[in-house]
């Protein structure tokens, strides 16, 4: 439908994935870099950008993951999508009992790893196993992540 | 896998409609009731208000639940229209709270509750699917000429 094979969408996910992924990771670190310059007062119009920039790789991610389930084949589609939603599922009811506990100050509010960062990495700790656990489920191999109905080229 | 038994779009959608609704009317409720509870308690521990926090939580599970039933009974193109939103929806929250989050480290915006975020995706993921609707009928896609399948 996409034009791609299951390989080729692979090969273009991955293409730009680690880069993003490189880029985050510099970021994480050049943020605090750039504080630590300031005497850890830096002004706010400083780190705005920082933030946004180090926010654009998220975005970046989900676009990617998107072009990824429009090309890739039928099983795969239905193995991220439905990952997707376990995933973002618990996730989202992780996020909501910890902001409860904070709201009624069972747990402490972290200065150093603000709870809504943490959000981004959880959703993609969860995702992961979820597809892990859906591809296991429809009798799939991890090796080569082939399918039932997939040819193995 | 019980494709014979499979709901029409419309049971599909009463059967997501019928455990939805509860589940948001409950999760107000809790959401109110909760904290008038803890009121009339003198000093209540702290595992009461963990187990409230838990028991607050339970119905945005049950909503996400009955999304994935509603997903898999639905056809398949309200399938892929809603998982495209769903994805565009998650982007957007995720890269909402990745900004955030860098934001209140670098002490430019005050804390803000994670609590926010599921009705950031749940608006996020409704604007997008209706603008997609609003857009395709203009184009005029309608289901039938998009996938063949019937509503």
């Amino acid at each position: 439908m996409s034009g791609f094979t299951f390989k080729q969408a692979n090969k273009r996910y991955r293409r730009l994935f680690l880069p993003v992924m490189i880029l985050y990771v510099a970021l994480c670190f050049a943020g605090p870099g750039i504080m630590a310059a300031f005497n850890f007062e830096p002004p706010a119009w400083v780190m705005a950008p920082v933030a946004i920039l180090s926010g654009a790789p998220i975005a970046g991610v989900f676009w990617l993951l998107g072009r990824f389930v429009k090309e890739t084949d039928e099983y795969t589609r239905a193995v991220q999508t439905q990952a997707l939603l376990t995933g973002g599922g618990i996730t989202f009811s992780l996020a909501v009992i910890w902001s409860f506990l904070e709201l009624y100050q069972v747990v402490p509010r972290s200065k150093f790893f603000p709870s809504m960062m943490m959000v981004g990495p959880a959703f993609f700790f969860c995702y992961g196993i979820s597809a892990y656990v859906q591809h296991k489920r429809s009798g799939g191999s991890m090796r080569d992540f082939s399918g039932p109905g997939r040819e193995k080229a | 896998m019980g494709e014979a038994q499979k709901p029409t779009f419309r049971e599909a959608q009463r059967r997501y409609q019928r455990l939805y609704w509860p589940a948001i009317i409950l999760y107000s409720v809790l959401c109110f009731a909760g904290p008038m509870l803890m009121k009339s308690i003198d000093h209540p521990a702290k595992w009461m208000w963990a187990a409230l926090a838990v028991v607050n939580t339970i119905p945005i599970a049950a909503i996400f639940w009955v999304l994935g039933r509603w997903l898999r009974e639905t056809d398949e193109y309200t399938r892929k229209k809603q998982v495209e939103a769903m994805l565009a929806g998650a982007a957007v929250t995720f890269t909402f709270t990745a900004l955030w989050g860098f934001l209140e480290l670098y002490d430019v915006v005050p804390h803000l509750f994670v609590l926010m975020l599921w009705p950031i995706f749940f608006l996020s993921y409704g604007g997008l699917y209706c603008l997609r609707c609003v857009l395709d009928r203009r184009a005029g896609v309608s289901p039938d000429s998009a996938s063949g399948a019937s509503a």
